[in-house]
């Protein structure tokens, strides 16, 4: 099957238009390629990220939400490009009524030959001597500030995982950027309520992927969402939220 | 405390005398409900029931006459509660008795 | 196949098997089970006897825990008695509950108090009486206990739609950890609550009789739809349908023009949508689509993060043929596979209770004071400690 979909997109894009797919999520499919879209000069390496058509669900749901998610990531992708502080991948080009997107491409390879996100990270040190070390460590902290300046400009990510976390290693000081990525369910949001169960998501995710060092990874995740805030109220309301989801989840009966 | 102060604010009573076939069959009834359970049940819908108020306003203690008959005595400080549980505690012993009727090796 | 750990107890007369009886009442549904389990193959169970009884609310009304409980003591002596003429019938007529039942597993949560109350007494006074040993079994671990006696030891995730619980389960590290649920209410809640809403009739399920007027179903209405990650939120398309159907309803079965033209928009064409009269059939098919691509995708998002390739679908809702229809189209454009759904692992059952409790059992469990049998109605999946996997 995903050999028709890859047939599909060589077409889309030209036979002699040269990719390769680089994974499979459950939403997108994400090829890499040298070619920028439209111009022919610029010779760097690009991502491009296929949403097809699903044939389980409605061809109008599908249409709705295929378009509705590659707005939104490009929305968020363009908006956060702007500030500063947050590390995203560069938006190149669109064209959300086929479901395309072009980015500019983010992360390396591992030690252990796997991608760099944050989940090969961490499963290439989950056992006892690696999982404690500054490194780990250092590299949470800033994957929580990443995910509190994100909260502080208003925006929730929605898909908060180790999978959509990607980590950049700089080569004089080998110290890791964590730059977020997929935002095709972020949006804008001044609601705590969002904040708080962008958390939970990404603390039940860490939970059940990497429930060996869980309580640790979280303990450091939080405490670098922490330090970005310098307005501790709206830290304090965010947090209480949080714990509030968080309960709601533990709480849940049968009843109603 | 004196039980006896205890029950002093409790004015709705209930005395509930239970024939049964032999004491083991007493320890099996309370032991799977009406004593453990349905006390700590009580105690908690209570805590989260707030017309109802503290647990205070509750009590049962038991014995067991001539070895075979089940003794309750209940205390509550209103009707409705006395109603509520009163009528728990037998649904339990019914049951419970109706499982030893039938399956009793 | 054979692990050390679950030989810890042996069976009654060294019988090469384990029977056990399980007992579950945590919904609307009363469900007494006797199963025959191999010693050497933990998957290797027959079922002996699957009785169940339903309690049915009228139409327009939920089940009430009160008197689900009156109907779960009701019929507790009847259905035990049934299963035993069963037993007796299977196993030979000197089967005998004391001599030769290993275990009595009884549901301990999560579910509605006072119906898992009144099995949980029952329980406890048949486990005295005839000196069984009592196991008080989760019921979530139930359900995909069952499931994995058919799937034969693979490792799938596992969908878990009832009316109580929407979660997504993998194993992993001697739990099965919920990688994605729910933020607010089940999916079984949400569709019985809708059928209240249009009147429908509980019997055999609020679920089953959405369903068949969905088949008949043509036009889509577009509706709110809400994933977060791994989690979805059903609440916002229920209120929104609910409202929706209401008008609808005191409209004499009808929608305004403008609103029509509203909710068929995506056709971009007035005199089509001005043709086409939306009934009940098409909210029903439209609710159902997407309540089950919200599933479906939460699913497929589990998949791809965890990596595997295989699904089962366990509880109530997963006898939805649609829903099977939708995840089995998802696991072959992913070259995976869906598990056959099965009666025995989807409907509450007493049978499953009892599979997941004789595991325990096997694993030399044993209940150190009563206590530890009291009811809980909030049990989440991952607070059991599976010691009987790898």
């Amino acid at each position: 099957m995903s050999s028709q979909l890859i047939d599909h997109v060589q077409q889309y894009l030209g036979e002699d238009f040269p990719i390769k797919l680089i994974s499979q999520g459950a939403e997108a499919l994400v090829f890499e390629t040298s070619k920028h879209p439209f111009n022919p000069s610029l010779n760097k390496e690009y991502i491009i990220k296929y949403r097809p058509f699903k044939e389980y669900r409605h061809s109008q749901i599908d249409k709705t939400i295929t378009k509705k998610r590659t707005v939104g990531e490009c929305r968020c992708l363009v908006k956060l490009n702007t500030m500063d502080e947050i590390n995203v991948p560069q938006l190149i080009a669109a064209d959300p009524y086929n479901g395309f997107i072009w980015q500019s491409k983010i992360g390396q390879t591992l030690a252990n030959g796997t991608f760099s996100n944050l989940k090969n990270f961490l499963w290439m040190n989950n056992n006892d001597e690696n999982a404690y070390k500054k490194e780990v460590e250092e590299v949470l902290y800033s994957v929580g500030r990443q995910i509190g300046i994100l909260h502080i400009n208003h925006y929730v990510h929605g898909d908060l995982t180790s999978s959509n976390i990607v980590l950049e290693q700089d080569k004089s000081s080998n110290e890791w950027t964590p730059f977020l990525i997929d935002f095709g369910l972020s949006g804008y949001s001044t609601l705590v309520e969002d904040k708080g169960v962008d958390l939970y998501v990404l603390e039940r995710a860490i939970l059940s992927t990497h429930s060996l060092y869980a309580e640790k990874y979280n303990e450091w995740l939080l405490e670098g969402y922490k330090q970005s805030y310098s307005n501790q109220d709206e830290l304090k309301q965010v947090l209480k939220r949080f714990e509030e989801v968080r309960l709601r989840g533990r709480k849940r009966s049968m009843l109603g | 405390m004196a039980s006896t102060d205890l029950y002093n604010n409790l004015p709705y009573k209930l005395k509930l005398n239970i024939p049964f076939e032999n004491e083991k069959h007493i320890e099996y009834t309370l032991k799977s409900g009406v004593v453990t359970d349905e006390l700590i049940n009580i105690e908690n819908n209570l805590k989260t029931d707030t017309a109802l108020g503290d647990i205070n306003k509750f009590v049962i203690e038991y014995h067991i006459i001539n070895n075979n008959i089940l003794s309750l005595n209940l205390h509550s400080i209103d009707i409705r509660l006395l109603r509520l549980i009163s009528n728990n505690i037998m649904e339990s012993i019914k049951l419970s008795i109706e499982c030893i009727d039938e399956f009793a090796p | 196949m054979t692990q050390p750990p679950l030989t810890k107890v042996l069976p009654k007369k060294n019988r090469d098997y384990y029977l056990c009886i399980g007992l579950e009442g945590s919904a609307n549904k009363l469900g007494f089970g006797l199963i025959k389990q191999a010693v050497n193959d933990p998957l290797d169970t027959e079922v002996i006897s699957n009785i169940r009884d339903t309690y049915n609310a009228p139409p327009g009304e939920g089940f009430m825990p009160r008197d689900t409980a009156r109907h779960h003591k009701n019929w507790c002596c009847r259905v035990l008695k049934q299963v035993i003429k069963e037993a007796k019938e299977k196993l030979g007529s000197d089967f005998d509950l004391k001599k030769d039942v290993d275990c009595i597993a009884f549901t301990k949560g999560p579910g509605m108090g006072a119906p898992l109350h009144s099995v949980c007494v029952f329980a406890r006074t048949l486990s005295l009486l005839n000196d069984i040993p009592l196991v008080p079994v989760n019921h979530c671990i139930g359900h995909i206990e069952m499931g994995r006696c058919v799937t034969k030891g693979l490792n799938p995730c596992v969908l878990y739609v009832s009316g109580g619980n929407t979660q997504i389960i993998a194993y992993s590290n001697n739990r099965y950890r919920i990688f994605g649920e729910t933020l607010d209410i089940a999916v079984g809640n949400c569709l019985d609550r809708f059928a209240r809403v249009l009147k429908i009739s509980n019997a055999p399920s609020p679920g089953y009789n959405i369903e068949q007027l969905a088949k008949k179903g043509k036009h889509l209405i577009e509706l709110p739809y809400t994933v977060k990650g791994m989690d979805l939120s059903m609440s916002g398309i229920l209120q929104y349908l609910e409202q929706l159907t209401k008008s609808f309803l005191t409209n004499d079965f009808k929608f305004s023009k403008q609103k029509k033209r509203k909710l068929l928009e995506y056709l971009n064409d007035k005199d089509v949508i001005d043709s086409i009269e939306i009934t009940v059939e098409d909210l029903c098919f439209s609710f159902q689509e997407h309540l089950f691509a919200m599933l479906v995708e939460i699913t497929e998002r589990a998949m791809a993060h965890v990596g595997a390739n295989e699904v089962l679908i366990v509880g109530g809702v997963g006898c939805n043929m649609r829903l099977q229809e939708m995840m089995a189209l998802m696991c072959r454009d992913r070259n995976g596979k869906l598990f056959a759904t099965d009666d025995r692992f989807c409907i509450d059952n007493g049978v499953m209770i009892a599979q997941a409790g004789v595991l325990q059992h096997r694993c030399g469990y044993i209940l150190e004071k009563l206590e530890d049998t009291r009811v809980t109605q909030t049990f989440r999946t991952d607070e059991v400690y599976v010691n009987w996997r790898e």
